[in-house]
């Protein structure tokens, strides 16, 4: 055991005097990041790069005689007459379901970012009644897949200033309405009256105040804070911390080629304890490097909010399993990668190509906000399983365990097999 | 305490390794070798590049596992017992196996907990081995910063960290200058008269052979051909001169060869030998007594139209004998 943590020891010393590598394992990731992050600060100002979101618009709004505002609502979404070159039409692909169960389940699916479900008494209750009397208030819920938080950010965004112009025109013409009984009583006996400005209403509703709330759920049924630095720096993180574990990895490779292996390899150090060590060096500074852009991220969110804020949840025992369980798997893909090699640059290779598949189905560059276009493929990625991990965390969930044991599971067979693979070589060095 | 008196601290006994070619086909790169290395002596392992020397070392120092036969190192088995038989060796293999990035003390300290040395005890082992490569001065600088000669200086000193009673010297002297050089064997005499170490050492260049050794194995291909003190060896060759003639033409002709065995007295037999670095052709003329033979092998080269351009008459050396006993060149 002793040995093992002194080879180790003697792996970070060497990793920490190497300028070019820590460039790599922490400011570039940092960099990345970060202005990525104020990239997407301009996403729900409607400078997103995404297109498609999927979602189902459930309208129960009963309506009146003359009025649904459910349907105003809807029709913006889905237009009778489809223009491509509509910017919210390019950004969303909506589709109009009847039942909210079969809406919701579609976003458990995953078959839909978003489900926003109108409900039956959505008109009725902002209606114009009668003088004096004030106006109701109304609910739409939006029921969203917490995996892919950009493309439910940007539809909320986009609900949000709908709602608010139509509440604004709402409040308006009660006011209108209000003054014109006042001078002229006998409207108040007229009923349909209400409705006729109703229907006028909606079709000049201008921005200004809201009293129409929507209900933000995630899956889970809780309200979610989207925070950029954290959806991108996590798989950043993650993303980098697979170029260190596999470089790690390959610096067994090196030491054969430096012929410093075959110098261990004639002390008195079994080859087991030589490649255990190794791995533990390995291991030890993908977890640093994990752990100390965490904290990085954070100062940077501080920078960029002006108030310090956990951005990695309020669960530091469930980030450090996670962040175990990342380095783990990590590091475990990384000594296969090594160990099937035939010398350090093709390790280089093979594991810049697993790492960029990864960080590409993972959601290290960007998050299509459609599951489809991978078909689920992105389960296959260490970067995916992290990232979610950590979101969930973020986000103040603790129902990780699911990918733990994915990347526990994963991290232990690479491990194991890469091990083996190396002991093999030796003996047949 | 003469070497020959001394006991084995190596025995090997039928070792060899067989390789198998990517067709299948089996490559033996060492065959059979028995030989013993005693106590207390510098024994070199003398043969050309590609003769086994490396491949007999990997595998007396556990590196690894022959496909025949067994050593034993302080009576420990190489095989059955590697880890007590490591912690009686020292190993200075041909490339400098360091880090770089590590300075010259912090690579000496990591390997020497490697023999499991830790504390007071490493920091002054180190102080030590610092001392015999005189490199204290520069001991906190990264070795990547070294000469080619400081670095071999160090990579000798991780060799002597655990005191080992036989060290591996795999030709530490590759690839450096005159001056290091010469600093290097005079390290490798220290340790044998200062130190009693035992010292396997391994060269392709007859001069660090001779000039060192109690003892030398003769390697090719694969097999110990020759073995003994240089003066058992030199006997083997008898009283034979080289004449060697600088010539100026690619090659000499066999019946020219004979003529000089046959027309000249006291002389054995005449090879053409071409160097294959720079293409130098030289005609090697073996006589009992060389320096009276050679106004006649002039003349005779002469009268046979080889245009000789210089001339040189060596005794008989550890190269002699390996022309002697492969008909080549120990640089071929």
């Amino acid at each position: 055991m002793r040995k093992i943590l002194i080879i180790a020891a003697k792996d970070l010393r060497e990793t920490f005097s190497d300028r070019n590598l820590l460039l790599i394992m922490f400011a570039a990731p940092l960099a990345i990041a970060t202005i990525i992050a104020l990239v997407f600060g301009g996403v729900s100002r409607g400078a997103s790069p995404l297109q498609n979101i999927p979602i189902a618009i459930v309208n129960q709004d009963t309506g009146s005689a003359f009025v649904s505002y459910g349907q105003i609502f809807t029709e913006i979404f889905i237009p009778a007459t489809p223009d491509p070159e509509n910017e919210l039409e390019q950004l969303v692909d909506a589709i109009a379901l009847t039942d909210p169960v079969a809406a919701r389940a579609g976003v458990d699916a995953g078959t839909y970012a978003v489900a926003i479900i109108i409900p039956p008494d959505f008109t009725s209750n902002l209606s114009y009644v009668g003088p004096g009397i004030p106006l109701g208030t109304s609910s739409i819920e939006m029921y969203a897949d917490r995996d892919r938080p950009i493309g439910a950010e940007i539809i909320r965004s986009i609900t949000d200033g709908i709602l608010t112009q139509l509440a604004a025109s709402n409040i308006a013409l009660a006011a209108g309405l209000d003054t014109l009984i006042a001078d002229s009583p006998l409207i108040a006996a007229s009923a349909p009256f209400s409705d006729a400005f109703n229907n006028a209403m909606a079709a000049t509703f201008t921005p200004s105040l809201n009293t129409i709330q929507v209900e933000s759920l995630t899956i889970e049924q809780q309200a979610r804070t989207f925070n950029p630095l954290v959806l991108v720096g996590s798989a950043q993180a993650i993303f980098f911390a697979l170029f260190t574990a596999n470089g790690g990895a390959s610096h067994i490779l090196e030491e054969g080629r430096n012929r410093t292996l075959h110098r261990l390899r004639m002390s008195p150090t079994h080859p087991v304890t030589i490649l255990l060590g190794k791995m533990a060096g390995t291991f030890v500074m993908v977890f640093v490097q994990l752990v100390l852009l965490g904290i990085a991220f954070m100062l940077v969110n501080t920078l960029l909010a002006g108030q310090f804020e956990l951005i990695w949840g309020p669960n530091p025992i469930a980030l450090l399993l996670i962040t175990f369980t990342i380095t783990l798997a990590s590091t475990g893909l990384g000594s296969i990668v090594a160990a099937t090699a035939k010398n350090p640059e093709r390790a280089q290779i093979t594991g810049t190509v697993i790492a960029m598949f990864m960080g590409m189905v993972g959601g290290a560059f960007f998050q299509t906000g459609t599951d489809s276009a991978f078909g689920g493929i992105e389960r296959l990625s260490i970067v995916y399983w992290g990232s979610n991990a950590l979101q969930r965390l973020a986000s103040g969930q603790s129902d990780i365990v699911l990918h733990a044991v994915v990347m526990t599971l994963f991290g232990a067979i690479a491990f194991a097999i890469g091990l083996w693979l190396f002991h093999r070589q030796l003996q047949e060095d | 305490m003469t070497a020959s008196s001394s006991p084995s601290l190596v025995q090997i006994r039928g070792l060899g390794k067989t390789y198998k070619r990517a067709d299948g086909t089996p490559v033996k790169a060492v065959k059979n070798i028995d030989l013993d290395i005693l106590t207390g002596e510098i024994f070199s392992l003398l043969g050309p590049n590609g003769a086994g020397k490396s491949t007999t070392i990997s595998m007396i120092s556990g590196l690894i596992p022959p496909t025949q036969g067994e050593a034993h190192i302080g009576g420990y088995s190489i095989v059955k017992q590697p880890m007590q038989a490591k912690r009686l060796m020292g190993v200075v293999p041909q490339e400098i196996a360091l880090y770089p990035t590590l300075s010259a003390r912090q690579n000496l300290e990591f390997f020497g907990r490697m023999y499991d040395m830790q504390g007071a005890a490493l920091r002054q082992r180190v102080d030590e081995v610092l001392e015999v490569i005189d490199l204290k001065d520069r001991q906190h600088d990264r070795v990547e910063t070294f000469s080619g000669g400081m670095k071999r200086r160090v990579n000798i000193g991780v060799g002597l960290l655990n005191k080992p009673q036989l060290i591996y010297m795999d030709e530490p002297t590759v690839g450096i200058d005159p001056q290091n050089r010469r600093r290097i064997l005079d390290t490798v005499l220290l340790l044998r008269e200062q130190y009693k170490m035992t010292v396997l050492y391994t060269t392709h260049l007859m001069e660090e052979a001779q000039e060192l050794s109690d003892r030398v194995g003769i390697i090719d291909h694969g097999e110990i051909i020759a073995c003994g003190t240089q003066t058992e060896l030199m006997h083997r060759v008898g009283e034979e001169d080289r004449l060697i003639l600088s010539i100026d033409q690619p090659n000499v002709s066999d019946t020219v060869l004979t003529r000089f065995q046959t027309e000249i007295d006291g002389v054995q037999r005449a090879v053409c030998e071409i160097n294959p670095d720079d293409h130098s052709v030289k005609l090697i003329i073996f006589a009992q007594r060389g320096r009276k033979a050679l106004p006649d092998a002039i003349r005779l080269a002469n009268d046979a139209g080889v245009k000789v351009t210089s001339v040189e008459v060596r005794e008989p050396d550890l190269e002699s004998l390996f022309l002697k006993l492969t008909g080549r060149a120990l640089r071929d």
